[in-house]
């Protein structure tokens, strides 16, 4: 098939209802959509990354699924969270949860365009997140529902909000996508965790794509957990811009995909805001990983740090390309940037090239990569001491997995975090 | 105890073990000496279980099994214990997750039930004081960032925790102080009973004015050339190696 006609197919499975978008943002989105060719390995954020085997798969026009609601109850992490639940890009009001609280709006996307005309107007596509992209823009063109989360001047969420963004395809693979919204006011707080999940049947494609917005002093830990199976490819897009004196966190925890691309932006565009982005991908089999981060220090004293992570077995691969810009005005910015891997046979392969592009003269940036076996001198020490060399391996890889995770404030999901990669790892 | 016969031991195409024998009976000490290279870490590594090593030829008897046919865990649940001369820095394994994990697969092993949380934090807490160690470094990752010194005591603290039959101590003393070598050396004592055995590897006659050995032997060229008793260490501290090597 040719890129028209794949575009013109997903077109079709996409924009079949209602977009989200008002008429000037989905004309120049789909515009862009038209206009952009898929990357190529040319490009330099895919270089790593092939989308060959997405556009290859026929993608059939999705059912609106029937969930078990046992089934999603055990998917979540947070039992006594706010929980809004998509399927197949569809909000499921039926298994979604909102308790109210003073301050708080969360809702799907599409009411909230309704209920809530101008927060909607005044940040939607308001990081100009469809720019440049043609996945971002088929996201911003074509999305129908997503989430909602306004939290208003100086309220602190006391629970944390738990999305669970899933998948389920018949016998044709499914193509789906949601589009969040996050907005915190001034000195608001809260804990976001969305887990991505493909729950059966065919294989899916799924293009999210997510806009945070956070205001001056205040604070979003938001956390991912893509567990997709690895017959099933996401491109993943965020977009977050923060005021002064605020907080960002981004936790992503990739446990399974065939292809999982993350490709975040964060703009620091005020003063004394500290920024963590944090990555843990575990890839085998076949699964491919590929995290992009581009953070843009555009104002003085700021602080960021990232950690990424990998632990690839079998044939996987991953990659990871981080950018740290920072602008003449940025003086003083402080901004740490790491890349670590561990491979865990002759097949696996990593990528890593964490880059700095840095305009101001005081600042203090460092950035590293390393990518490297098991130690068998720490491995043999543990056996040595009567630990058997399985449990010595996963031991060592669990360590190694512990400080991405151990950058988690929020318990809970630290806690299910360890677990999953404990479990993944015996498993390995 | 342990029974080694005509122990040969390459690593590459290097052979290092060229043919040693050594009999260690339960209750005793013997000190093993010799020269820079001439193959202690080697034979206590082999012994240890490590894969580097090719063993060509001999055998190797550990109460009653053969030892050469286990996989270094099983060698350690069965009681043989390694102080390594170069201990090994683990980022992000805690000391106490460390030692839980080899606790548990030792008493697993021997058909106890596991501890509980606060029996093994009061076990910890016992076998620290044996050795005189900071209660805060079993709070950090196993060796990392640890002094020369605390490396040391830090074997001898895992050697107290998992109580083996037979311990082989490479070079344990090299850089302890005066005071902690006293304090290490008490400890190994302590933990001395008419059951299990120490094999101690030293450069300096000073360790064994306080481990006392039964026997001492020099190691030259991988193999055994000479052995006597505690007056041996002395000599050898006064004339050096050439009289005997020559
Ligand atoms: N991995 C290796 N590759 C090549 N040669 C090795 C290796 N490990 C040890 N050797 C060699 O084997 C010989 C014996 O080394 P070993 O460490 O056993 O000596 P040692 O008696 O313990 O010495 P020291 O008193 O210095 O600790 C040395 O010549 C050493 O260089
Ligand atoms: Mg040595």
């Amino acid at each position: 098939m040719t890129q028209a006609s794949i575009k013109q197919s997903w077109k079709e499975k996409l924009a079949a209802g209602q977009a989200l978008a008002t008429a000037g943002h989905r004309l120049s989105a789909e515009e862009a959509f038209e206009r952009l060719d898929f990357p190529t390995r040319r490009d330099e954020t895919w270089r790593n990354t092939s989308v060959k085997p997405i556009l290859e798969t026929a993608f059939g026009t999705a059912q609106l699924p029937r969930l078990d609601a046992e089934a999603v109850r055990a998917l979540r992490i947070l039992p006594e969270a706010h929980l809004l639940v998509f399927a197949n890009g569809v909000f499921q009001p039926e298994l979604s949860q909102v308790h109210p609280q003073q301050g708080l709006g969360l809702m799907s996307l599409a009411q909230a365009k309704q209920s809530l005309p101008e927060l909607f107007a005044q940040h939607f596509e308001s990081t100009g997140l469809a720019a440049g992209d043609v996945f971002a823009a088929m996201n911003t063109a074509f999305s129908q529902d997503g989430v909602f989360l306004h939290v208003a001047k100086g309220v602190a969420l006391e629970r944390p909000i738990e999305l669970l963004n899933l998948t389920v395809a018949s016998d044709q693979p499914v193509l789906a996508q949601t589009r969040s919204l996050m907005v915190l006011e001034a000195g608001a707080s809260a804990r976001v965790v969305e887990g991505f999940y493909h729950l059966g049947g065919a294989s899916s494609l799924t293009n999210p794509a997510t806009e945070l917005l956070v205001a001056a002093n205040a604070r979003l830990d938001y956390h991912r957990l893509q567990d997709i199976g690895s017959q099933n490819f996401q491109v993943n897009t965020l977009a977050a811009r923060q005021g002064r004196d605020s907080h960002l966190a981004c936790h992503t925890l990739t446990l399974t995909g065939q292809v999982v691309k993350n490709s975040s932006r964060v703009d620091v565009a005020g003063q004394n805001c500290h920024t963590a982005l944090n990555g843990l991908y575990l890839t085998q089999g076949a699964d491919h990983v590929d995290n992009h981060t581009h953070l843009r220090h555009l104002a003085p004293n700021c602080q960021s740090k990232q950690l990424f992570k990998g632990i690839c077995a079998d044939n996987s691969s991953a990659s990871f390309m981080g950018m740290v810009f920072v602008d003449p005005i940025a003086q003083k910015t402080d901004a740490y940037q790491s890349n670590r891997n561990i491979v865990l046979s002759d097949t696996a392969k990593v990528h890593s090239k964490p880059q700095l592009e840095i305009y101001a003269d005081d600042v203090k940036c460092s950035h590293g990569s390393t990518t490297g076996r098991l130690d068998p001198n720490a491995q043999f020490y543990l056996q040595a001491r009567g630990i058997d060399k399985a449990q010595a391996r996963v031991l060592l890889l669990q360590s190694f997995a512990a400080e991405v995770i151990g950058l988690v404030e929020l318990e809970e999901f630290h806690h299910h975090a360890m677990d999953r990669v404990e479990r993944h790892l015996a498993r390995s | 105890m342990i029974t080694i016969k005509n122990l040969k031991a390459k690593i590459g195409d290097k052979e290092i073990l060229k043919g040693l024998n050594l009999e260690v009976k339960a209750g005793e000490v013997h000190a093993i000496m010799g020269p820079n290279g001439s193959g202690k870490s080697t034979l206590a590594s082999v012994l240890a279980g490590r894969e580097d090593y090719e063993v060509t030829e001999g055998e190797v008897e550990f109460l009653g099994k053969d030892l050469l046919e286990m996989e270094a865990d099983e060698r350690s649940r069965e009681g043989l214990f390694l102080a390594f001369q170069y201990p090994v820095e683990i980022p992000g394994v805690s000391m106490t997750n460390f030692m839980k994990a080899a606790v548990k697969a030792h008493r697993e092993h021997k058909g106890l039930p596991e501890l509980t949380a606060k029996e093994f934090l009061a076990l910890m807490k016992e076998k620290k004081q044996l050795v005189n160690m900071d209660t805060q470094l079993s709070q950090r990752s196993v060796n990392e960032g640890f002094s020369g010194g605390e490396k040391k005591k830090n074997e001898v603290y895992q050697m107290a925790m998992l109580e083996p039959k037979l311990a082989i101590l490479d070079e344990t003393d090299s850089g302890l102080d005066i005071d902690a070598l006293r304090v290490v050396a008490d400890g190994v004592n302590k933990l001395k009973t008419k059951d299990n055995a120490t094999i101690v590897i030293t450069h300096y006659q000073r360790l064994l004015d306080y481990i006392v050995p039964d026997f001492v032997h020099v190691l030259h060229n991988g193999r055994i050339v000479k052995s006597g008793g505690k007056e041996l260490a002395l000599e050898l501290e006064e004339k050096g190696y050439d009289w005997l090597l020559n």
